[in-house]
């Protein structure tokens, strides 16, 4: 409740052009919101521009947010809207096509110093892209299915099928990639 | 139990909506199956590496250039440093300028202490000397106005030292 206070007066004050207030909203979910579209589209500088494109978006639209509604979850459906423009203009397949490359190996060693994390980073990254989406948002980021619903406008039935099915893949690949370490 | 159902109670708790029966079930299955305990931990393990994810983060510059873009001027921490600094400045003028105090409370330290005098002497003495050879360039020896203009020049000194230190750490960056 004491986090709803904050954000809502935040928002208040970003909407009287308070750049201290900008400023801390960034802060605190910059770095989720860039975490969570850079597992999507895998490149350091398209996740950034999309990013940026999020934050934009969420300013420009601010005095339309409903403040009763979880601010997370409506920024999350912005950077989920603009990920998937990303994908539409760069002609990708969310659902089932993921011909990119698995996350740089230099990046991942560089910020994952365990090999466990290496292992569970890697094997997310061979999900398919509306599976991976799924379990960041409910393991990682801790999102309800409702909410998961609301960012990704699919139903609730869909998204427990994909993220059981999304789980067993991934405990698959983990147990693949430590056999054959 | 088939494992089948064993799979189904361990995605509910995944899930976070196992219930009561349904956990007491879970458990006691595992109590007696290695497979199924071996297949718990790693689901359990695998969710738990997720929540651990690593956060990745955009370049330093990233909140600076969202506020150009919507046209929100960064008001940068040395900009800030340049106004207290400023403050400060005006205040300590015009306290020692129109106070008796701080002239008063240093003439009872100096007499006090008589190191301090033979210092001040000496200090003085340096002083003096200075304002000999100095006082063909310069011709006032004081105006009411330098402190004012020593005071923009310092702000103007704290302003660029801030702005190139942030250029450095942009660079840097």
């Amino acid at each position: 409740m004491k986090d709803t206070r904050q954000i809502t007066q935040l928002i208040q004050r970003v909407l009287s052009n308070d750049e201290s207030a900008c400023q801390k909203i960034l802060n605190l979910y910059k770095g989720r919101i860039f975490s969570y579209v850079y597992r999507m589209v895998k490149n350091y500088h398209d996740a950034e521009d999309i990013t940026f494109d999020t934050f934009i978006k969420c300013f420009n639209s601010l005095a339309t947010f409903d403040t009763s509604r979880p601010f997370a979850t409506w920024l999350f459906t912005i950077a989920h809207n603009a990920t998937m423009d990303f994908f539409r203009k760069n002609k990708q397949e969310y659902e089932y096509l993921d011909d990119r490359q698995a996350v740089g190996d230099d990046f991942v060693q560089e910020y994952e110093k365990k090999k466990k994390m290496e292992r569970i980073e890697r094997a997310l990254a061979e999900l398919p892209p509306m599976d991976r989406e799924i379990v960041v948002l409910f393991h990682k980021e801790e999102h309800s299915y409702q909410e998961i619903s609301t960012i990704t406008n699919l139903p609730v039935t869909t998204i427990k099928t994909r993220l059981h099915r999304a789980r067993k893949k991934l405990h698959m690949l983990v147990r693949e990639k430590s056999e054959k370490r | 139990m088939k494992h089948k159902e064993i799979e189904r109670l361990i995605q509910k708790k995944l899930d976070r909506e196992i219930g009561l029966d349904e956990k007491r079930k879970l458990d006691k299955h595992l109590a007696q199956c290695p497979e199924c305990v071996l297949y718990y931990q790693e689901m359990m393990q695998a969710s738990k590496s997720l929540r651990e994810l690593t956060e990745f983060y955009p370049q330093t510059d990233f909140n600076a250039r969202v506020l150009a873009k919507l046209g929100l001027r960064r008001r940068f921490a040395w900009t800030k440093a340049a106004y207290v600094f400023a403050g400060s400045w005006l205040a300590a003028i015009l306290f020692f300028v129109y106070s008796p105090l701080p002239a008063q409370f240093l003439s009872r330290v100096a007499t006090s202490v008589p190191a301090l005098m033979r210092l001040y002497d000496k200090v003085e003495l340096v002083i003096a000397s200075l304002t000999q050879v100095l006082s063909p360039v310069i011709k006032s020896s004081f105006s009411t106005l330098n402190p004012f203009i020593g005071l923009a020049f310092s702000i103007m000194f704290v302003y660029f030292l801030g702005k190139a230190l942030q250029k450095e750490v942009k660079c840097k960056a």
